[in-house]
């Protein structure tokens, strides 16, 4: 059975935030793009840090920090989709 | 090249060689009250001959330079002026790393710029003009705002206002004549004339000012004004820049800081007379 996936941001110290308004601006110096990111991803980008998170894990992790008021399985989907977004730009990895 | 000119524009420096001595010649003369250039050019442009033999018969100029782009429209010799000031243009959007290039009109008052931004036919070229007529406001350039990554200013960049169709005849009421280049008729954007600036923006040019209020015009519709977020206007500068990208990270932290400090405004107005006023009010309010 393969491992589960285990997401993690880019390197904090690659990425230049900068808070806008409602969206963040996000320097990446890697790949010199520039990503506009609204809510939650700036959210999720932080509370990765520096961990390689299993799904649930994370899940549990951000519902910690933030009231997901939804019951547990929608919440676990919807991060999944907001994880898939920032590994979309390049800004988490999957592995 | 068999004919050239040296011509400094604010921090850009450009050579620009032609296989006539038409285009030279009027650059010359349009230039004539543009501060002596003393060093090395670090812009190249160049007009050339399509073919040898094009020269003689049936001439038309190609654009080339530092940078080129290959179908690049051939303009017949007489428009040998327009020709100069587009590959300047290219130039400008293609090779220029030194500052962040706005494609936007500017205009400085008590140190502090007003920066207009938006299409051709906006009316930002025409209000930059206009104002820049006015004792109030020093006319910092029509076309290209340079911004300094590293204080967040605005630098001049002060061509000649390249006036269009209807804007030509609004200056001409103004401005006296022998500031203007010859009447460029039907070229690809409508008839053109080039206006020289004022004496007073010449002598100014390498004086940087802080941006204080940027707007984006539209000419020709109902008086309004609509505020513009950060991040929406954080979009539409880097659209407006040809270079953003090319800076890297200097140029995201000029611009996060510029869309964060530097109030911004989509503004429509009816005419000239109209837009003016509006401006000046709204300077008003953002530089008390």
């Amino acid at each position: 059975m393969p491992a589960e996936p285990r997401y993690r941001a880019a390197p904090a110290d690659e990425l230049k935030c900068e808070v806008l308004d409602a969206l963040t601006a996000v320097y990446d110096r890697r790949s010199g793009q520039t990503h506009l990111l609204a809510a939650p991803l700036p959210e999720i980008l932080e509370a990765l840090g520096d961990e390689a998170w299993t799904l649930p894990d994370f899940a549990e992790h951000l519902s910690a920090q933030f009231d997901l008021s939804s019951d547990g399985g929608d919440a676990v989907r919807v991060i999944a989709a907001r994880l898939t977004e920032l590994a979309a730009l390049g800004l988490v990895e999957s592995a | 090249m068999k004919h050239h000119i040296k011509l400094g524009i604010g921090p850009a420096h450009f050579r620009i060689g032609s296989d006539w001595a038409q285009p030279i010649a009027q650059l010359r003369a349009l230039y004539a009250d543009y501060p002596a250039l003393e060093g090395p050019a670090n812009a190249t442009v160049r007009l050339f001959a399509a073919r040898p033999w094009r020269r003689f018969i049936r001439p038309a100029v190609h654009l080339g330079g530092d940078f080129t782009i290959p179908d690049a429209l051939p303009l017949p010799l007489s428009m040998g002026l327009l020709a100069a000031e587009m590959a300047m243009n290219l130039q400008m959007a293609l090779g220029w790393r030194r500052h962040m290039l706005l494609h936007a009109s500017a205009v400085e008052r008590n140190g502090r710029a007003l920066i207009m931004s938006g299409e051709s036919g906006s009316g930002k070229s025409t209000m930059a003009a206009l104002l820049g007529e006015t004792n109030d406001w020093r006319f910092m350039g029509d076309e290209f705002t340079l911004i300094d990554p590293a204080s967040g200013d605005a630098l001049a960049f002060p061509r000649p206002v390249s006036l269009k169709n209807q804007a030509i005849a609004e200056m001409a009421e103004r401005v006296p004549a022998e500031r203007f280049g010859p009447l460029l008729k039907a070229t690809p954007k409508g008839d053109i004339r080039h206006m020289v600036p004022r004496a007073e923006a010449l002598a100014a040019m390498h004086q940087p000012a802080a941006p204080a209020l940027i707007l984006f015009p539209r000419f020709g519709s109902e008086l309004s004004v609509a505020r513009i977020a950060p991040s929406e206007l954080f979009v539409r500068l880097t659209e407006a820049s040809t270079n953003y990208a090319l800076l890297g990270e200097p140029a995201f932290t000029a611009l996060t800081h510029m869309v964060r400090s530097v109030p911004a405004l989509a503004i429509s107005y009816p005419d000239s007379a109209s837009g003016m006023q509006l401006i000046e009010q709204l300077w008003a309010e953002a530089t008390p």
